[in-house]
């Protein structure tokens, strides 16, 4: 006992002074208002933060879930704007309606601008009912069509591709043509087979004419960016300006159209109009 | 009776808090330079413990004036806290005060025994370490930096002068 005492005389001290700080601080905290006041202040301030962190962490965490569910909330809004075109009578993204097409909201892993043909690839394959052949959209513009179909995957022929062809039509002159891409501006696209004796603005929207059964009809695609007749020609070349910055698309939706398996083949074995 | 450090570190307890609590404490009371020039002489206490005396008495007997600075002053926990630090501090600065030939055994830290230089140098580290933590306390935040260095340099620079003028005059052996 007497060893234990001397031992700790000895080598107590640092033990002994974080004792006696400690219970100074208790009695400072506990008995003197403005140090009490300080205390709390800054210990509410230092748990405050520190919930304020935690939470922005669980915020960037969830955020991929947030937008895969705003996405497919975005499908579900967008598909009642497709059912219900009265609603919006000055909507320029339909003009009528075809109520057996449906959207598969869909993630773009991969995407390219820059080569004469360019391709994308898109998280959603045959597991959610993707296949060949079907239309795939952004909010404002007009993406691609799926080519290849894996399980979970999908390669999307871009509209920038030599082989793209979209079937067009001008909302106000009230023409179609067909869209394809002459491989120089990610942005603009070429518009084809517009007569002269048509009455052309610039601005004039462009919407797909539902010609082919990939797109529906009325899906807004750009706008006419500036036209001219070539000499000699009969028809007019139109550039059409891409509503959506192809270059930057994160989101797009995949159409569905249920029964038009029959239009679909047919096409595809009669013409190479999408 | 004073060659005993035991006895004469007790004298001075009650003596030098009672002088703290008293007179010093009170002068300028309620004005507003005094906050900056406060006179703290019971540090003292604590600065002429014998050498020897194990850390753990030397911190215990620095809590027990701390406390009863504080409970007089209504300051719960504030000269308590500055002096325990001071205390742990002191047996940091006597080892690297150390003389080449070492303490005698049953020495004090005194000018008498160690020369007015070392003396004078040992009790303003000492010194300088309790208003610095003191007025820290005191504050309780950092936000006042400024005010804080400015209380100590001004409340250390009174206080060592009181330091001299008690060596002078009574020239402590033990």
């Amino acid at each position: 006992m007497q060893d234990l005492l001397a031992f700790f005389l000895r080598f107590g001290g640092v033990f002994t002074f974080v004792v006696l700080e400690a219970i100074c601080a208790l009695l400072i905290v506990r008995y003197n208002d403005s140090q009490r006041a300080i205390w709390l202040h800054s210990g509410n301030r230092i748990t405050g933060s520190i919930a304020g962190k935690v939470d922005e962490w669980t915020d960037f965490v969830s955020l991929r879930d947030v937008a895969d569910s705003l996405a497919a909330e975005n499908a579900r809004l967008r598909l009642q704007i497709l059912l219900q075109p009265e609603a919006l009578p000055d909507s320029v993204l339909v003009d009528r309606v075809d109520s057996s097409y449906s959207l598969i909201p869909t993630r773009i892993v991969r995407n390219s601008v820059a080569l004469a043909n360019n391709t994308l690839t898109i998280d959603r394959g045959s597991a959610q009912d993707v296949k060949p052949r079907q239309g795939v959209i952004s909010s404002r513009s007009l993406i691609g069509v799926t080519r290849s179909v894996g399980t979970q995957y999908s390669e999307v022929l871009s509209l920038l591709h030599s082989e793209s062809r979209v079937s067009a039509s001008l909302v106000n002159a009230g023409y179609y043509g067909l869209l394809r891409w002459e491989g120089i501006e990610p942005r603009k696209m070429a518009l084809k087979e517009i007569p002269r004796h048509a009455k052309l603005t610039v601005g004039d929207s462009v919407v797909t004419s539902g010609y082919s059964a990939i797109f529906p009809e009325g899906i807004n695609i750009g706008r006419v960016d500036t036209f001219w007749l070539e000499p000699g020609s009969d028809f007019y070349e139109v550039r059409v300006a891409l509503s959506h910055d192809p270059a930057n698309l994160d989101y797009g939706y995949i159409v569905v159209r249920q029964p038009a398996a029959e239009r679909v083949l047919f096409e595809e074995q009669t013409s190479n109009v999408q | 009776m004073f060659n005993n450090p035991y006895i004469s570190s007790a004298i001075r307890f009650v003596v030098l808090v009672a002088v703290q609590l008293l007179v010093l404490s009170r002068i300028g009371a309620g004005e507003e330079w005094a906050r900056y020039f406060q006179v703290i002489l019971y540090p003292l206490v604590i600065i002429l413990l014998p050498i020897n005396l194990p850390s753990v008495i030397v911190l215990l007997i620095s809590f027990a004036l701390g406390m009863s600075i504080d409970i007089p002053l209504g300051m719960l926990g504030i000269h308590s806290s500055a002096l325990v630090l001071m205390g742990f501090a002191r047996g940091l600065v006597l080892a690297i005060l150390e003389p080449r030939e070492g303490y005698q055994v049953d020495s004090s830290p005194t000018k008498a025994a160690f020369g007015f230089r070392w003396f004078i140098s040992y009790s303003a580290i000492l010194l300088a370490i309790h208003c610095f933590t003191l007025f820290a306390v005191e504050a309780f935040t950092f936000v006042y930096i400024g005010e804080i260095l400015l209380r100590t340099l001004g409340s250390f620079s009174v206080s060592m002068i009181m330091v001299f003028l008690y060596v002078l005059i009574f020239n402590p052996k033990t």
